[in-house]
């Protein structure tokens, strides 16, 4: 696995993973403003609540697909190392809530009342999991 | 039933926006993030450290027995000279 994922990202197993988290991180910080135009708490006179909350699906499931990459890149090329225990309980707390979201959008209707909080909740933990990794190769 | 298809063509065009602004922070994220890192990978820069930093230890030992020689054939020939 290591072998294939050196050989896939050429070299640059970190690289590749930086800039795919960072892509994530800020498009999280998107999908907070898409929702906020979806649900009327922002109103903007160029986008109305449904396009907004449409895009807002349709960039999250890109979203859901480039965090499971990052996360096959992580635990497959560095696995779980002692120094990055923080780091680790991030992104397992993220993929948590972030697959618990999935399914209270897809299976779960009766729990929609809920998914503003878990939103929010997505997008703080996909900001601290990028702070506690990506961000001191970037500052 | 024009207005309907007015709203929808509306729609499409705010969904389409929306995605677009979307593409444009990847683009920039992927292009300020490369420029940040250089073209040097982590993996070189981390390795290059390493020798540097192993080269450094080598060259302190070094120093440190090179001293320590010179102390012994110092006390050695004091001793020759008592003698």
């Amino acid at each position: 696995m290591e072998d294939f994922l050196f050989g896939l990202t050429r070299g640059n197993v970190s690289e590749v993973k930086i800039v795919l988290a960072t892509v994530v991180a800020l498009l999280a910080a998107y999908q907070v403003g898409l929702m906020a135009v979806g649900y009327g708490r922002l109103r903007l006179p160029f986008l109305k609540p449904v396009p907004a909350s449409r895009a807002h699906r349709a960039i999250g499931d890109s979203i859901v697909a480039v965090t499971v990459t990052v996360a096959i890149l992580c635990v497959g090329y560095f696995g779980f190392e002692d120094d990055a225990a923080v780091h680790i309980l991030l992104a397992c707390a993220l993929l948590a809530v972030l697959g618990f979201k999935v399914m209270v959008v897809r299976r779960l209707p009766g729990l929609g009342h809920l998914l503003p909080a878990l939103g929010i909740t997505v997008f703080l933990l996909f900001w601290a999991t990028w702070l506690s990794a990506a961000a001191e190769h970037l500052f | 039933m024009e207005d309907d298809k007015a709203e929808r063509g509306g729609t499409g065009r705010q969904l389409i926006g929306s995605l677009a602004a979307a593409a444009l922070i990847v683009a920039l994220a992927i292009w300020a993030v490369t420029a940040k890192l250089g073209p040097t990978s982590i993996a070189e820069r981390e390795g290059a450290e390493e020798r540097a930093e192993e080269a450094e230890e080598a060259k302190e030992e070094a120093r440190e027995d090179a001293e320590e020689a010179r102390e012994d054939s110092g006390r050695n020939r004091r001793r020759g000279g008592r003698n």
